[in-house]
Order: structure tokens, then sequence, then C-alpha cells
């Protein structure tokens, strides 16, 4: 049942294309002739072009033109960005206007104008006039795709070459900063319609220094945490041999050490504490020179334990474990167990939820927690059942990641607007690690592999009295993660969601396995890293390829375009033909806004009906689960109506991304797995239409 | 029946004809009908708005460009969907800035601006969401000052598209003072200000970036302001014959007001730009009876002596930090403070903490005394220029402050601003002081240094007074004040003799514990007091 409910639209469209081709259509299909079907193809094109359709195309190249002049762009490749989208946009825009009226109003005018006639008493099927006119309007998309993507071809390469001359003034500003610099002479270097191909690692991993072997160390005040995944089932949590009704107590074992590197000053004279000179005259009645301060070691550091179900809800709090400060570290900076009994109404949470993690960090300033990696011999956490009666160690349920390859344990910083945080220090900052495995690269000429970040900053609300640009500068090594071989520093200047470019020495990256170690140097900068902050180059591929790629999407969609108006004509006048094949076109995606509320929406809805009126908690019960059943049902109609979201052809060209043919493939599935059966509909409702006496 | 049909089909072209010409023909007389009735609208609007005419006002709908035409045209040109554009427009700009994604964010502003030139109000809020929301999204301080600057653009923008518009005005004088002049960030701008104010050889403009990078120069290699900021684009509007002689009268002029504070040889301060622009609003409102959309009567007449103040402020502040620059002082961050407390239990703003570390300027610490020898530095020029600068703007702000509070309409503000008054009394005298004691230090000692001493200490004098004066009018606690015979109000009735006693008597108890709700404020000014003594000392005076 569950197949069914996961495959209903392939099962629909299937059982329509059997139905209406082998079982009702068999005798069209087997006079079905290309011949026919291209020649009606050919006077639906010849018909649509003597309606001057393809007028349309000067009409939006003015449009672009015009619109790309009043665009206010923040750099030169946002220029061509901003154009593109335009271009994009107007094209996609006038073949499915186009396209949806053209196909909508064919049948019912054709008939109403008896035009039909002279079509339907030659010897041809129904089969043939739907496919043959789908054909010939396909054709017309595709004739304006061409012109249109002919003039986005030349004018975005005549509008990067005029801008060329703006990047040279650009860099011959002596006052550049090092941030701009940096992008005009990749672009100069590189051209503004460069299109890459890009590998990108996983999460980046937090470290308060470089891994080392199965050594991780992490920051403390709560920068960064170790969190470790258990996949389990509630069955898990009872033991082979084990009773059902056996009671079961839990606690945790956590095996790390740690380090303190923070000291605190005692209470010194505040002048000379800080080695701040006075005025001469002041400095010279300061006769006694104070001792030496002697520092202070701050107390011993506290664990934070977090546990969490895989929806990300609290499970357990470090209030829940005993004490909201944390639990205390052993007096000891050698690797220790820690044994931490969990409460029984966690244990109960846990069996519960089966799927869970564990996370651990400190929020002391200055101490960094130090973790071996998971072994077949060794767990650095494990989640301990023993029977409370009598103290028998049941077993022990170790870190379990859902895909068995990988490790069952990451390392994460604290999340910020912009991804997990990097706070600026430019002695101790803490480490971002993007773990490249098994890329390709393209290697330059001078030996380099290049990169492109893109991260979000954050600053703190102190004021900035500071007379510099205060740019966020940032520390970036390659590092062999099989030797510990470390490339030299890179710094470079970064801004919030801008490219940044750089070039890293290729030799530590041979087998394409590396690592990217990121410092944020600035104080008072937070920097938000994500997965996809940081991209390697791999190669490149030609805009014109590229845009190419991106035309082809756009008539894909206008295909199914076409197919959706024509089957709506062949049942409803064409204003209401029009109409309908606009909502099917776009109720996938108003359907997917709704469901991203999921049970919200109900809640949203009572809400606003009722307010915090506790007097009508059934009334609101009622309207709230009427509300999602009712979203449900339409997540269901929506797995039979076409996802357009499956054609964004603009996002990719815009962003000189290659588009991968992935990408392509799965428009191509819904254009055809939508429009097969909707063709296959189409024609059978015109077959038992009267069209001709 | 196609038969029986043909004679009445025979008809139909003729009938559609004329209807068709019925319907053209109302088409068009709706079309004269509104435009007539826009026409009449728009006469009444011009009319409330340039007070009768007396303020001639930018002309609608004959620019050159999107936004010089009205809406009228714009809506016709986009067949009706300007409405529906703009609503787009502002939803998608408005969710960008949510998701702080904004990469079109600048171009949908831009087209915002051009589908609706004639709301004042959508004008002041794009210049407020650049200039505060988005300059906040930006991490680097020059990007961020960049993203004001963007905010300024908008404003000259549209100033000159519909110049003498007191909403537009007053925004871009807003910028200036509370952004440039006064955030955060400060310290940075109001540097970069004045730097970029500075005569320079302009680069030509990207051809992609049509956004400022940097500020245009203001002021010709002498520090004097280009002429073509002390002109209106199309001449000085003419004085209207029946504005009172002393009434102000805006001449359409970009930097008008700035004219009487020539030369600004370290640059224009972004506080004197607010000041310009804040006049040439309160004149906008005083003299030609304009209205701002969202700001009180009160509050517009008020800004230029405030920006006064704190321009006045700002110089001298710029001076002491000349002066910590030759004694080579470290300020303490808030954090040492906070840590060590250095300064008691105040955590003083660097400005305050210089007030106390500079006072030693010229003191030789081996030999107990004053250098016999000149004072030389590369900066004393400026340092002079700067205290000079801040009397004058006090000796400025002090008149404006009069001129507010001699309205009747605002008499009610009295209590607020008299403090203002006082206080740059207080800045006018410490200032000049300063000056005169740096002037000494100048000269070798002998009878030239002692009459530059002699007026600096007269100067001094009065600054204790002042001061001394503002702590127990302002910031004295009443029964104190009554429990020494004295109360707020009839202080100024007192002789001089009685108010030393008074302060001396007040700080004494004070000292021994008593209440002092306003030690933060009195301190402040007891800093100033200390100061002007200390120097008193050093000279010997």
């Amino acid at each position: 049942m569950e197949l069914f409910a996961d495959n209903i639209e392939y099962i629909l469209g299937g059982a329509i294309v059997v139905l209406g081709l082998l079982v009702i259509g068999l005798k069209d299909v087997l006079c079905f002739s290309f011949r026919r079907v291209w020649a009606i193809s050919g006077v639906v094109f010849a018909e649509s072009i003597r309606r001057r359709v393809l007028w349309v195309t000067p009409l939006a190249i003015i449009g672009v033109f015009i619109v790309a002049q009043l665009t206010k762009p923040f750099d030169e490749q946002d220029a061509i960005r901003q154009t593109l989208k335009f271009s994009i946009f107007a094209t996609g825009l006038i073949v499915t206007l186009t396209t949806i009226i053209l196909a909508a109003t064919n049948l019912p005018k054709e008939i109403e104008n008896r035009v039909i006639y002279t079509v339907v008493t030659k010897p041809t099927t129904r089969l043939e006039i739907i496919v043959g006119k789908v054909i010939g309007f396909a054709r017309v998309s595709a004739a304006i795709l061409l012109i249109m993507g002919l003039f986005t071809w030349g004018y975005l390469h005549v509008r990067a070459w005029s801008l060329q001359g703006s990047i040279k003034a650009g860099l011959a500003d002596a006052q550049l900063s090092q941030v701009h610099r940096n992008a005009l002479q990749h672009y100069r270097e590189a051209g503004l319609l460069r299109v890459n191909t890009y590998a990108w690692s996983g999460e980046p991993q937090i470290f308060s220094q470089p891994p080392e072997g199965d050594r991780r160390w992490i920051p403390g005040g709560d920068q960064a945490k170790a969190q470790f995944f258990f996949d389990y089932t509630s069955a898990d949590f009872t033991p082979p041999g084990v009773m059902p009704d056996t009671p079961i107590a839990m606690a945790l074992l956590v095996d790390l050490s740690y380090q303190q590197s923070r000291t605190i000053m005692p209470e010194v004279d505040p002048l000379s504490a800080y080695g701040i000179p006075l005025p001469s005259n002041a400095a010279a009645e300061e006769s006694t020179v104070p001792s030496t301060p002697t520092p202070l070691l701050p107390p011993r550091p506290r664990l934070q334990i977090n546990i969490i179900d895989s929806q990300h809800n609290p499970i357990a709090r470090p209030a829940d474990l005993g004490d909201a400060r944390g639990i205390m570290l052993p007096a000891t900076d050698q690797f220790a167990t820690m044994m931490i009994p969990l409460p029984p109404a966690i244990a109960g949470k846990l069996v519960t939820a089966g799927q869970f993690a564990v996370d651990v960090g400190t929020s002391a300033l200055g101490t960094q927690l130090s973790f071996r990696l998971p072994q077949d011999q060794y767990q650095p956490i494990s989640l301990r059942l023993i029977n409370p009666e009598t103290n028998q160690i049941l077993g022990d349920l170790v870190p379990r990641a859902p895909d068995p390859q990988t490790l069952p344990v990451r390392f994460i910083g604290e999340q910020g607007t912009f991804g997990q945080q990097l706070h600026g220090d430019p002695h101790n900052s803490a480490i971002a690690v993007f773990a490249f495995r098994n890329t390709d690269r393209a290697v330059s000429s001078d030996g380099k592999i290049n990169f492109e970040m893109n991260i979000g900053i954050e600053r703190t609300g102190a004021e900035q009295n500071v007379d510099s640009d205060d740019y966020t500068e940032l520390e970036i090594r390659l590092a062999d993660p099989a030797t510990g071989a470390t490339s030299p520093p890179n710094i470079i200047q970064a801004e919030s969601n801008r490219n940044v470019f750089f070039t890293m020495p290729a030799d530590l990256a041979q087998n394409g396995n590396f690592n990217l170690l990121v410092r944020n140097l600035t104080t008072g900068h937070w920097v938000g890293l994500q997965a996809r902050s940081v991209q390697l180059v791999t190669g490149n591929v030609l805009f014109s390829w590229n845009l190419f790629k991106s035309l082809l999407m756009l008539w894909l969609m206008s295909l199914l375009v076409i197919i959706i108006a024509m089957f709506c004509s062949t049942f409803l006048s064409w204003p209401i033909a029009i109409v309908l094949a606009v909502i099917i076109l776009l109720s996938n995606w108003g359907i997917q806004q709704l469901g991203d509320m999921g049970n919200e929406l109900g809640n949203q809805v009572a809400q606003q009906i009722f307010g915090g009126n506790q007097g009508q908690a059934p009334q609101f019960r009622v309207v709230s689960s009427s509300v999602n059943t009712l979203n449900k049902a339409l997540q269901a109609l929506a797995k039979v109506l076409p996802d357009i979201s499956q054609f964004s052809a603009g996002e990719q060209l815009q962003r000189g991304v290659n588009m991968p043919w992935r990408q392509l493939i799965d428009a191509a599935a819904v254009a055809f797995g939508f429009g097969i059966p909707l063709t296959v509909l189409a024609y059978l409702f015109l077959r038992n239409k009267e069209v001709a006496p | 029946m196609s038969s029986s049909n043909q004679p009445a089909s025979s008809d139909q072209p003729e009938k559609r004809s004329v209807a068709r010409g019925a319907v053209v023909t109302i088409l068009i007389c709706s079309l004269l009908l509104v435009m007539a009735g826009r026409w009449l609208t728009g006469w009444q609007r011009q009319r409330v708005l340039t007070n009768d005419g007396r303020v001639p006002m930018a002309s609608e709908g004959g620019g050159s460009n999107l936004s010089g035409m009205n809406s009228f045209a714009l809506a016709l040109l986009l067949g009706g969907l300007r409405g529906p554009l703009v609503m787009f427009l502002w939803q998608n700009s408005e969710s960008q800035k949510q998701e702080r994604n904004l990469e079109t964010f600048d171009t949908q502003v831009e087209w915002i601006r051009m589908l609706q030139p004639e709301f004042d109000s959508v004008h002041i809020f794009q210049m407020w969401n650049k200039g505060y929301n988005i300059s906040v999204q930006k991490a680097s301080l020059a990007n961020k000052y960049l993203t004001i600057l963007d905010a300024l653009d908008y404003g000259y923008s549209v100033d000159s598209e519909r110049p003498h518009n007191i909403n537009i005005i007053e925004t871009i004088g807003q910028l200036f003072f509370d952004k440039f002049g006064n955030s955060a960030e400060k310290e940075y701008y109001r540097q970069r200000v004045r730097t970029e104010s500075q005569w320079r050889q302009t680069q030509p403009q990207r051809a992609a970036i049509t956004s400022s990078v940097r500020l245009e120069p203001r002021l010709n290699p002498d520090g004097y302001i280009l002429p073509q900021y002390l002109t209106a684009p199309g001449g000085d509007l003419p004085r209207p014959t029946d504005l009172a002689a002393d009434k102000p009268w805006n001449t359409g002029a970009d930097l008008q007001y700035l004219k009487p504070f020539e030369p600004f040889p370290y640059g224009i301060s972004p506080l004197a730009f607010a000041y310009n622009y804040f006049k040439r609003a309160q004149v906008l409102q005083d003299s030609a009876g304009q209205t701002h959309a969202q700001l009180s009567h009160t509050v517009i007449d008020s800004r230029p002596a405030l920006a006064l103040k704190f321009w006045s402020e700002a110089e001298w502040e710029r001076g002491r930090k000349i002066e910590g620059g030759l004694l080579r002082v470290h300020l303490f961050s808030t954090e040492q403070q906070e840590e060590q407390k250095p300064f008691g239990n105040e955590t003083l703003e660097p400005r305050d903490q210089l007030e106390l570390l500079t006072i030693p300027l010229g003191f030789n610490s081996q030999t107990k005394k004053l250098n016999d020898q000149p004072l030389e530095a590369d900066t004393l020029p400026e340092l002079l220029f700067s205290y000079q600068r801040a009397a004058d703007l006090a000796a400025a702000a002090i008149q404006e402050y009069e001129r507010y509070l001699n309205e009747t309409d605002f008499l009610a503000n009295i209590s607020t601003y008299e403090s203002h008054v006082e206080h740059m009394r207080s800045v006018h005298a410490a200032a000049l002081a300063d000056l005169a004691y740096v002037r000494g230090l100048m000269l070798p000692a002998g009878a030239q240094r002692q009459e530059q001493f002699k007026q600096a200490a007269e100067h001094y004098h009065q600054s204790i007074r002042i001061n001394e004066f503002i702590q127990l009018r302002y910031f004295t606690d009443v029964r104190l004040l009554q429990l020494l015979g004295a109360d707020r109000q009839s202080l100024r009735k007192l002789p001089q003799s009685r108010l030393d006693q008074l302060a001396q008597q007040a700080r004494d108890a004070i000292y021994a514990g008593a209440a002092n709700p306003d030690a933060i404020d009195r301190n402040e000014y007891e800093r100033y007091a200390t100061r002007a003594h200390q120097r008193l000392t050093l000279m010997g005076l």
C-alpha cells in the first residue's frame, strides 16, 4: 500500500498510457504515421508564424535591453548576472505565454471557425492531430528560444567585452580595497562569462587545533561541540538474553581529556597591569615599579551535555543531568572516563526516540576538549544499560550513524544566522576544516588550485572605534590528512555574501584528498560557514554550452505547458483552458508552500480564528485538525501535478556554474512523465468529441 | 439557416463600426477628463506645497528618465501594471532584506524610486532603509560606509528631481547626522567624510557601477567650497519681497549654509553637512511654509542648533585627540576600565579620558614646570584650527538655540535646551582657553607667552565658573541645594561670589557622602573644571 502511495503518479500515468493507447486507441496507434504528424506540425508552425508570433521576440529584446540599463549592480560580475537573469526571465516568460495562448486557443478556435474540418476529413487520426499540434507548437517555442538565445549570447558577450573597460578603470583606482581588487583581478583574468564546474566538501567541522591522527580538539566557550549519533530502535534497548520487562537504568560513559590555556590575573595596579604608559609627567611621578603579577588558574571547567532527538528537539539539558552549569571535569589532564547517570525519565525518552544525538562541549573560555575518534575497540562515548536492581551491566550502545560508511561523530560550531560560527581572534581562533575527498581539481599553469568562497559575517554590537576599513581577515591553509603537512598560510579579506577568489598550492592535494583549514583573524567578527561556503574549481565549460542547456530546459518546460494547455482545450473553451492550464502548472508549487508549514498551518489558522481564547479549545482542535487534514490531502494531490521548480533554468547560468546533466534529466522526467499521459488523455477527449458533422 | 441570417449580417459591419466609434470616443473623453482632473489636483497640491507660490517646486513629468515621468505617463506606459509591479518590488525587496540576500536589492529599490517618484514617504523610507537596515548587514566598515553613501546618492537623485523638498533634504541631513556623525562607527565615518570631501582629482566612474565608491569632493585645494555647491543648479532662487530681512532664505545652493564657515582645510565634518541640510529644512519650514511628512515643527526647528552643538563638540574632541597624540596618550578600552576601574567606578568614553590625560601638555616632568622652549609639532596648526572652530561653532550654536527658543511656539522647550546653551558656553570658554594655552606654549618663555597665558587664564576662569554653575543648576540634588540655602530657579540672580561659595559647599557635601543622583553628568563638568584648574596651576596663574 505504501509502495502504491509513494509511486501513485507513475502508476496513474502508466495506466493512462496503457489504457489509452493499447486498449482504447490501439487502432489509431497501429496506423500512426510520423509523416502525417510532421505535416500537421508544419501547418501549425506555419500558421503561428503567419500570426506574427515571432514579433514578440523583438519586444522582449527591447525590454531586456531597457531593463538592463536600469539595474544597479554592485560590480561588473553582478551587472552580467543581472542582465542574464532578465534575459532568461524574459525568454521564459514569452515562451510560456506564447505557447500557452497558442496551444489553448488552437483547437477551440479551429472547431469554432470549422477549420478543423479540413484536417479531420483527411485520413488522419485524432492521435496524430494531437501529437502533430504539440510538435508544431514545440517547434514554435524552439524558434523563439533560438532567437532569444542568440540575442542573449550576443548581448552578453558585447556587455562583457564593454565591462572589461570598467574593470580596468576599477583596478586603476589606487584606493581600491583588497577585497574588490581581488575580485576585479579575477574577473579580468577569468572573464565575466566563465562557467566552472565545482566540487564541495561536506559540512565544515570546527576544531581548536588541526586534527592529528585520531585526536580531535574542540574549543570551549560554547564555540563548538562534539555530536555523537545513536541510530537505534526501541527494541535495541533490550539487549539479547534480557527479559523484556527487566528494569533498565542508563548512564553515559564519556572518555575525554581537556586543557586550560587561559589564566586570570590577580588584582594589581590598573595602570601597570596593562603596561600602559602614562603621560610623561604622570609616568615620572610613578616611582615604584609594580611586581609581576602571578597568573592564576581558572576553576576547573564543566562539561555541558545535551541530548536531542532526530528532529533536534531537546531530550535532556545539563539541568536534567544534575547541574545546570554542567558536570565538573576531573582534575587531570589525561584521558579519563566519566560516568553520567541518566534520570529514569530521560532514559524512557531515549527508548521512545531510538534515534538521538549526544552533544558534548564546554562553555569554559580558554579550555579545549580532546576526543579520540571511535574505532572498533574504542568508543569515546557509549550508553551503558544497567539493571538497577542487581547493578549488572546489560550492555553498551555505542555511537552509530544511519550511514555505516560515515563516522558517527561530527564536531560542529554554534549555529548563527549564516551557518556555523567561527569566532574571530588573531591569536587563538578556532579552525574550520573543510574536508575535500576524492575530488578532481583544475591545476593552473603555476601549480595552484582555485577556490571560491562565499560566507556570511556577523559582528558583535560593540562600538567600532577603529580607523581602518576593518575587512574580515581569514587565514587559509591546505593540509594533507595523510601526512599532516600544511601549506603556508594565505591571508585573504572577505565581505559578507560576496565571492572571494583565492588559490592554494596543488602539491598537497595531489590525490584529491585534502583539508582546507580556515581561521578567522578579526576580533569581533563571526564568520558563518556552511558546506557550500567554499567550493573547489574542478574545471570549466563554455558559456554557450551552459546557455544551450538552460534553453533546452526552457524548451522542456514549454513542451509541458503546450501539452497541458492542449489537454485543457480539448474539453474547455479557450479562456477557461488557459486559466486551468495556469492552475495546473502552479498548483504543485503552491501546495509545496503550504506543505512547508507542516502541522503548524492548522495551528496558525486556528490561532487566527480563536486567538488565545482557552474556552474554545475543542473548536480550536477541530479547525486545526481539519486544516491539517486538508493540507495532507493537498500534499497527496500535489504528487499528480507537475513540479515546475524542476525547470529552474537561470540559477546555475547566472552563477557561472555548469548545469549538471542530472538536472536536465530531472526536468525531462517531469516534462515527459506528465506530458505523455496528458497527451494520451487529450487524445482520448478529442477522440470522443464531435468536432465535425 | 444561413440564408435567413444573410440580411442581418450585412448590417453588422456598419453597427460594429458605430459601436467602435462610440467606444473610442468614450475612451478619449475619459482620458481627457482624467488628465484634466490630474492637472487640477496637481495645481492644488502645488499651491499647498509652495505656500501659494512662494517656493518654486520642481516640475513633475518633464524629466528625461523614467523617474522624471509622472505616474500617469508611467501607468500608461506599463499598461496599468505599475501598481502590481511596485507591490511585487516592495515585497520582494523587503523579503530579500529579511533573508539577508541583497543580490538585486539595490536594483529593486532603484526601480521603486523610479516607479514611485512622487511619494516622499517612499523616499524617506528607502533612504532610511539603506542607511540603517542594509548598512548594518555589511561586515566591514568600508562597505557599511558605502551603503550609507548609496542612501545619500538616492537622496541626491531625488533632490535633483524634486528640489527644495523638506522631506528629502531633512533625511539627507539625518543620514549625515545620525549615521556618519553619531553612530557606533563614527570614528571611521567622520574621518572618511572629512578626507573625501577634500580636493582630489576625481577618477573616471566605472561604467558598471552606478553607486558612488567615495564621496565627491566638495572643496577646492585651498579648502573653500567648490562653486557648484554654492549656487543653485538653475540659478539662485529669488528672495520673496515680503520676507522679513532678518529671515534666512534658501537660494537652492547645496551647501549654502556652510559658506560662513569657510575655509575647511581639514575637510568637512559630517556634522557640518548635517547642519547645512537641517538648516535648509528649517528655513523651508520657517520661511516657505513646508511641512515635514513625519517630523513635527519643533523637531525640524531644533535640528540646526543640535547639529551645531555636536559639530562644535566634535571639533573640540579633535583638538583633544591631537593633544593626546602629542603626549602619546594610550587610552583605556572599556573592558580594561571595567576590569580595573582606573577612573574610579565610571567607564569613560575616549573623549572624557582625553580631558584628563592631556592636561600636562607642555609640562616637563623632570623640571616640574612648563618647558621654556616653544612647543613644535606638525599637528599644531590643526590643533589651533580645531579649538578656534570649536569656539566659533559653540557661539553659532548659542545663537541658533536662542533663535529657536525665542520662537513663541517653542517656549515650552526652554527647560530642555537651556542646558544645551549652557554647555555650549562651557565649550566656548574651554576651547578659547585651550587655544590661548597652546598658542602660549608655541612661544618661548617670556612676555609674549605670558600674554597668551593671561588670555588663557581668563577663559579658564570663565570655564570654571560656567561648569560650576551647570553643576549647581542641573546636576546638584534639589534637597542639597535647599540645605545650602538656594534653589535652582534663583541661581541666576545670585552674585558670583555666592555661586563660588555654593559650588564649594556642594562639592564638600558630596565628598562627605551627600546624595548625588546625577553623578555621571556632574562628574563630566567636574572634569572640565578640574582641567581648567590644573592648567591654571601649570601656568602659575
